[in-house]
């Protein structure tokens, strides 16, 4: 059945993707900031419905911090060498929730990236999403909103998916792995950083079930104990 | 209401709407030889010692509903009813599937964790628009996929030579079927069934076995501020060799423009070139079922898929006429997901409900089998 779409975004989608295609400020190093960004960047950028606008300087390179969400549903800054929640979703595994507080960028349809990986295996897994920042009114934007609780906001962050860990050779929890974040805003300006976090089961709750679908070897299906 | 409460409502419900069969595992007789496609009930068993049948009873779509039934098989029965040694796995070398006109999706499933959809408390459980235990995904988190169609009529796939997918005869398959006779999507016969034959191939036959993958971005939120979102995600096969996908679809909902499957290098954080992707669907009602021998997709060893999801935000009141609005998205955003009223935003979020929610699912079937794989 046809479906009365309204006019389609799809041509700043392909623009966005055909600038990644090309290799404009392709993440790899620690704090490698795009600052490419199209000059002449077409005027629907501003037309768009997002309350967010621009954040910060247009003509200064983008920065963020990290984020992430703990398993009480605040949200805290995320350093290096962190330990990182993992939270029982509502599809069940674990994921965490990481986010940005970012500023010199397109905060509506910012694409934002979180990845996890096996610093042994260099293995990695990976959830990128389109997401409005909420502005703070000082020139930068963050993940789910302003208070400082995201009940309901989790989706405007990364969900990592880590487990059940059938891609890992080690346990998930209690060892170092690297935390990747990109953003990536509508006009091709992009950042990536790169830091060390230890994931850490983070809800007694469901502990068991947590270190039996995050340990290395863990094979689909097997019983949990009190799952 | 508690889940258990809801799941008696939904066996309740069952009761009203089954019409008719009185079991669901025994073969019918066997059908003439002209078989109609679109009718399950003329599907033809397997031969004697051939392999299985599950037969859905007929069950009605009144206009305006959503019917999601889950119905429960034990391996070894089925192979007892198809005269069979029911202490003996079934090598699955052949699937043949189907359904009456209508079917959003059918999906079988091999049922693992029980936690709030169990067997034991009937054979078949029936969910109604969203509510009943067969509607919640956590339910079968960790049950490894077995097959499925978003196909109208039948759809009938040998799987590579001497490739099987194993059943053990001790466990039990969760065939899923969801109809839809609303704004978005028609039942025109207002009935749904499903007929499935598995059929198998002599153990000695067997050189590889099907491994399958269920991806799922279930944290999705398509919203009327933030009307063209893209959702990516990767899932591993984590097998130290190359393993060939031979089967792949994606599954959304009509807020659906594109879903792409690429194939990944597991270590990889952007999207794959375009001339990784393997599969594309821009049709939500009608996605493309790619298999062997059509479809044979090398990866690379520890690699695995990369799937994206890309949605135009629709206003419900057009898309539904009038039956969904705003309004309606925001009270279901508030409950499910308990979001504050300065973040409704009248979002299609997660759910299996067509009208009101959006799903991003991935299906994959590839060989040889490191493990079965579900990904979230």
């Amino acid at each position: 059945m046809p479906i009365p779409f309204p006019p389609s975004r799809l041509p700043v989608l392909s623009l966005s993707l055909a600038l990644l295609a090309a290799g404009c400020s392709s993440p790899g190093e620690q704090g490698d900031a795009g600052t490419d960004a199209p000059s002449d960047a077409p005027e629907s950028f501003d037309a768009e419905p997002c309350a967010a606008g621009y954040l910060g300087d247009p003509s200064a390179p983008p920065d963020f911090t990290f984020q992430i969400v703990r398993a009480d549903d605040s949200v805290a800054p995320l350093n290096d060498g962190d330990t990182v929640p993992l939270i029982l979703p509502p599809q069940g595994g674990r994921v965490f929730f990481v986010g940005v507080r970012a500023t010199n960028v397109d905060g509506c349809s910012l694409q934002l990236t979180g990845a996890l990986r096996d610093l042994s295996t260099n293995a990695v897994r990976v959830d990128s999403r389109t997401v409005d920042l909420v502005a703070t009114g000082d020139g930068w934007g963050v993940s789910g909103m302003a208070t400082t609780n995201v009940t309901g906001a989790i989706a405007d962050f990364s969900n990592v998916p880590v487990c059940p860990n059938e891609w890992s050779q080690t346990n998930i929890y209690g060892n170092v792995y690297g935390l990747e974040v990109t953003i990536q805003d509508r006009r091709g300006k992009m950042l990536t950083k790169k830091i060390h976090v230890t994931p850490q089961c983070a809800e007694p709750a469901n502990l068991d079930e947590c270190l039996c679908i995050c340990k290395a070897g863990y094979v689909l299906g097997q019983p949990c104990g009190d799952m | 209401m508690d889940v258990r409460s809801r799941l008696l409502a939904g066996v309740t419900l069952a009761a009203l709407v089954l019409l008719v069969g009185n079991g669901c595992s025994s073969p019918p007789p066997a059908p003439p030889p002209n078989q109609d496609p679109t009718d399950p009930s003329q599907l033809s068993p397997p031969p004697s010692g051939q392999g299985v049948q599950m037969l859905t009873n007929a069950f009605a779509v009144p206009a305006g509903t959503e019917i999601q039934a889950c119905y429960f098989f034990k391996v070894s029965d089925l192979e007892q009813a198809a005269g069979m040694d029911p202490t003996q796995p079934l090598e699955v070398h052949r699937v043949q599937i189907v359904q009456k006109p209508g079917s959003h999706h059918m999906n079988l499933f091999r049922v693992r964790t029980i936690t709030g959809l169990d067997p034991a408390n009937g054979a078949v459980q029936v969910g109604t628009n969203g509510q009943g235990a067969c509607f919640y995904s956590s339910n079968w988190a960790d049950w490894p996929l077995l097959a499925n169609t978003q196909d109208q009529g039948d759809q009938d796939w040998s799987y590579p030579d001497g490739i099987a997918n194993e059943l053990q005869p001790t466990e039990t398959l969760m065939l899923q079927t969801h109809y839809v006779n609303a704004a978005t999507q028609q039942s025109p016969d207002g009935v749904g069934q499903v007929g499935i034959n598995l059929w198998t191939i002599d153990p000695s036959q067997v050189t590889s076995q099907l491994g399958t993958v269920f991806a799922t971005n279930q944290n999705i939120r398509i919203c009327q501020h933030n009307p063209t979102p893209t959702f990516s995600a990767s899932c591993q096969f984590n097998s130290p060799q190359p393993v060939t996908i031979v089967g792949a679809n994606g599954h959304f909902h009509s807020r659906g423009k594109e879903f792409d499957i690429y194939s990944w290098d597991g270590t990889s954080t952007t999207t794959p070139d375009v001339s990784q992707r393997f599969y594309k669907s821009t049709d939500w009602a009608d996605p493309p079922m790619l298999h062997s021998p059509g479809l044979e997709q090398s990866i690379v060893p520890r690699g695995g898929i990369w799937y994206t999801c890309s949605y135009q935000w629709v206003d419900p009141v057009v898309l539904t006429n009038g039956e969904v609005t705003c309004d309606t998205l925001n009270q279901l955003d508030a409950a499910k997901n308990h979001t504050p009223p300065s973040q409704l935003d009248c979002c299609y979020t997660f759910g299996g409900v067509v009208e009101e929610n959006e799903h991003c699912n991935a299906f994959v079937y590839y060989y040889p089998k490191q493990d079965d794989v579900n990904c979230f």
